[in-house]
């Protein structure tokens, strides 16, 4: 009978055990840097299956890149005036970040792969992002001066990024009124004054969302469920297509991952007028590309 | 020795059976879920979903900070 009892317990004990431990496998694989593609960038690529939305998410990606590299040069800026850290790992990884922009800016959102793209540059941004970060850590052990850093560098005022934002916002308010058009012509209905002024930003996004609330809550039973329904289906139909392109961004990240450094390896000269730099630029993508896993950090 | 088998034996169906209502009325909320469609869609479900439709005007891509 104590047998019986025992295995009773062991039965119960891994029971309750199980969740937490299939719960730690989980986040430890969500945290994994070589996985190319997270929830967060699946939802993003959602919207890449239109010229504007890829258009959008490589603006978008840009915009990140540059706010980064800004904040980057402030921060270096600040060390060398301030302190007398050596700062020449990260300008190198900042060098990087800027070699990384000038890609995105020229990457194609016409391509058929503009998806495995934007995963593969979004993935080398948030590498090198972190790298800057880590580095930094190690640089600096005082957190009075990082906590000093951190609220100098406040919101950034500039040029480029307000161009960028700019050109966002217009490209955000196209797909709107795109989607809003489908919209329409699901509820077999049209209602251009909506359109014309969301279009023409007399209406922003929460009261055009507000106006179309109105005309569903006049609707009838019926037809509130076949507009669900089909809404849902196509949102569905955008998040199946969106893994389609994940897997596939999973295919030969690696190899893509050590070309696009042997890529840069070219352009160093084009970025850089300093030889210095120039060398040392080299000397850091040469190892990557030695490393043969430019994804992992030293 | 006998009563306590029995006490352990009433609380372990006690246990799975709770443990069986509950996997039960789980099932039963999920295809509420499901066939909502079919069913009364209330005007929240569809704002929600309008929501996820457009993309919000100061939507950003997200790499992380450097500092």
């Amino acid at each position: 009978m104590k047998t019986i009892w025992k295995k009773i317990m062991v039965l119960l004990l891994f029971g309750s055990l199980l969740p937490s431990a299939l719960a730690e496998d989980a986040i430890e694989s969500s945290n994994d840097d070589s996985e190319p593609i997270d929830e967060q960038t699946l939802e993003e690529v959602e919207i890449m299956d239109t010229r504007n939305g890829a258009q959008i998410r490589l603006l978008q990606l840009e915009q990140s890149i540059q706010r980064n590299i800004i904040k980057g040069e402030y921060i270096i800026s600040y060390l060398d005036n301030n302190t007398s850290l050596d700062s020449s790992e990260l300008i190198l990884i900042l060098e990087e970040m800027k070699l990384l922009k000038d890609e995105v800016i020229s990457a194609d959102p016409n391509a058929s792969e503009a998806v495995e793209v934007f995963v593969d540059l979004k993935h080398d941004a948030i590498t090198l992002t972190k790298e800057f970060r880590e580095t930094l850590r190690n640089l600096v052990t005082d957190d009075v001066l990082i906590e000093t850093i951190r609220a100098r560098l406040g919101p950034i005022m500039d040029d480029e990024l307000d161009t960028i934002g700019q050109r966002i916002r217009d490209r955000i308010r196209d797909y709107n009124t795109n989607q809003l058009e489908v919209l329409f012509s699901t509820l077999n209905e049209s209602d251009s004054t909506l359109i014309e002024r969301y279009r023409n930003c007399s209406l922003n996004l929460s009261e055009m969302k507000q106006r179309i609330g109105e005309q569903v809550r006049n609707m009838s039973k019926e037809k509130k469920s076949l507009v669900f329904s089909e809404i849902q289906e196509a949102r569905i139909r955008k998040r199946i297509q969106a893994r389609i392109h994940g897997d596939n961004a999973k295919e030969g990240f690696q190899i893509r991952a050590l070309e696009r450094v042997g890529h840069r390896l070219n352009n160093v000269s084009q970025g850089t007028r300093d030889e210095t730099l120039e060398k040392a630029m080299q000397n850091r993508l040469h190892e990557k590309i030695g490393r043969g896993n430019p994804l992992v950090g030293e | 020795m006998k009563n306590k088998i029995l006490t352990i034996i009433v609380l372990l169906i006690a246990v799975f059976a709770s443990l069986f209502v509950y996997t039960v009325y789980q099932d039963l909320s999920d295809e509420k879920e499901f066939t909502l469609g079919e069913e009364d869609v209330s005007i929240e479900d569809i704002l929600d979903e309008l929501d996820e439709t457009f993309l919000g005007e100061n939507d950003e891509v997200t790499i992380g900070e450097m500092i």
